[in-house]
């Protein structure tokens, strides 16, 4: 790695903490209000079924599942919609083609200072639950475990990001397509198991989304995080997403190539 | 009175030729919404693989209740949502004061200055989806509770811009808006779920303190229940304790304004 991409990656974090209060409000708000109404919502759906386990899902379980899926979800978003199109929009894509560096990899350190905060985040909750809410049955710390998360998050961090920019990259033909990013976001969410596990989808319906990238973006690493992963798994899964990787590399250059000659420079 | 909804209707005009310049964006930000839609029916639908009730629900009545919420985003985001997303930047930046010189009142002007013209599509759909899970509701519906339900639906569209814009205004005096703005959406997700599901405090804090419950829940309640005088007053209280907050601090926020990068 070039020594500017590793400034460029500090010089992210130092603008995203600058605001602290930012961070700690975020960061209690958004797990506090997670975690509530996903308890609410299936303790009624435990209660009013009689159940203590449904499709190998505790209560406990579940709010562990909710208290990691939507910070997985959130890594695998980093800055957010707009990253380059609004730069291409505002014309301020201009300093990125003058400056003799990559364009390509100045946005992915911007993207994985992001990434890091919100996995920064994910490690203390991490940290909280198994220094007061310790259950074997749910959640089990393993170096090894830890060690297939990172791995995989870094992997889906990646696809996602290249996922992400093919779609930025519109903005060069169309100007404002933020809502472009949003139904991608809708996807992620919705066919990656944040909004529900995919274990509750009915089967053709997960054989169905197994054959997108999706659930390599958030319920993969969730697998791995919960102890779920065989060694075997692990590789065979892993390799799947490398194949998303490269296919979406090759998509989002395309598009670049493409869409960098027809870029005024010039924004609004 | 007629002086404001003049002004209401040139800002209505000036959002559809802006939206007009934009049209893919306009196209996308409709299947967008639609999106939205589609989801929030296959989240229920699959719990509802899994249980036959949910808060005492059953999948038709939930159904209802979810084309009710869906028509509350679709009129916040045709009415409120862009002010709401132009509203700290207008702060930060000083904008404020072109507002402020103007002799309409400021909170009117920076509440519905945007009108969002391709959601109004969205709006058209919502209803239509409102509209056909109340003719097919095999329960029948009693024509007073429905025109209640529907000054109610209207209450809850107001009210869930006003607890955004009170999560929002903390911009006077924290600079960024952006952690509350993301504790809202977080909060938010509370009024997409039926008011029943929660117990005890949380369950009277989401009704009295952020009255998320009573924006959509509730007014489906008043379609279903025998005693309705309750829940009447459940909505009532609240909202006017929420409209009182917001003048209260607006007012409060105004003399912490300092114009330019406040």
């Amino acid at each position: 790695m070039r020594n500017w991409s590793w400034h460029v990656f500090l010089m992210e974090l130092r603008t995203l903490i600058a605001y602290r209060s930012d961070f700690w409000v975020n960061f209690i708000g958004q797990t506090f209000f997670s975690i509530l109404i996903a308890y609410f919502l299936w303790k009624s759906i435990f209660t009013s079924n009689q159940v203590e386990v449904m499709q190998g899902f505790t209560i406990q379980g579940m709010v562990f599942y909710y208290l990691m899926a939507p910070l997985i979800f959130r890594i695998q978003q980093g800055k957010g919609i707009g990253f380059i199109s609004r730069e291409i929009y505002d014309g301020n894509l201009n300093k990125y083609l003058l400056y003799p560096i990559n364009v390509f990899r100045y946005k992915i350190m911007v993207y994985l200072a992001h990434s890091s905060f919100f996995l920064v985040q994910l490690f203390i909750i991490l940290f909280l639950y198994q220094s007061f809410f310790y259950n074997t049955h749910i959640y089990q710390f393993s170096f090894v475990n830890i060690l297939y998360f990172i791995s995989i998050v870094l992997m889906a961090c990646l696809t996602f990001f290249y996922l992400f920019s093919s779609v930025e990259f519109m903005a060069f033909w169309h100007d404002n397509i933020w809502s472009l990013g949003v139904i991608l976001r809708f996807f992620t969410s919705f066919l990656g198991g944040a909004l529900i596990p995919l274990k509750f989808f009915p089967e053709w319906a997960q054989t169905l989304v197994s054959f997108t990238p999706f659930p390599y973006l958030i319920d993969f690493p969730m697998q791995a995080l919960l102890g779920n992963l065989s060694f075997y798994d692990f590789i065979q899964k892993i390799g799947i997403t490398l194949l998303w990787l490269l296919a979406f590399r090759f998509l989002a250059i395309f598009v670049w190539n493409r869409g960098k000659f027809v870029y005024t420079g010039v924004g609004i | 009175m007629m002086r404001y909804l003049r002004l209401y209707l040139h800002f209505v005009r000036f959002s559809f030729s802006k939206a007009m310049e934009f049209r893919i964006d306009f196209f996308f930000r409709v299947v967008m919404d639609l999106f939205f839609y589609v989801t929030q029916f296959l989240f229920f639908n699959i719990i509802y693989l899994h249980t036959p009730l949910l808060a005492g629900w059953n999948l038709e009545q939930m159904s209802l209740f979810i084309a009710s919420f869906i028509f509350i985003d679709a009129l916040h985001m045709t009415i409120f949502a862009t002010n709401a997303w132009w509203f700290p930047i207008a702060i930060n930046r000083g904008n404020l004061d072109y507002y402020l010189t103007k002799p309409v009142s400021s909170f009117f002007f920076i509440s519905l200055k945007e009108f969002a013209a391709n959601s109004m599509i969205n709006l058209i759909l919502a209803s239509g989806l409102l509209t056909y899970f109340l003719c097919n509701y095999s329960g029948g519906l009693d024509p007073g509770r429905l025109s209640l339900y529907f000054i109610f639906l209207l209450n809850g569209t107001v009210l869930y811009f006003m607890v955004h814009i009170i999560f929002l205004m903390t911009v006077f005096w924290t600079q960024s808006p952006q952690g509350f703005a993301d504790v809202f959406y977080a909060a938010e997700k509370v009024f997409q779920r039926p008011d029943k599901i929660f117990t005890g405090y949380v369950r009277r804090f989401f009704v009295y303190v952020l009255p998320f419950s009573i924006m959509a829940s509730y007014p489906v309640r008043i379609l279903f229940e025998k005693n309705i005088s309750t829940l009447v007053l459940e909505i009532l209280v609240p909202s006017c304790f929420i409209y009182l907050v917001v003048f209260f601090v607006w007012k409060k926020g105004l003399r912490n304004y300092s114009s330019a990068s406040s």
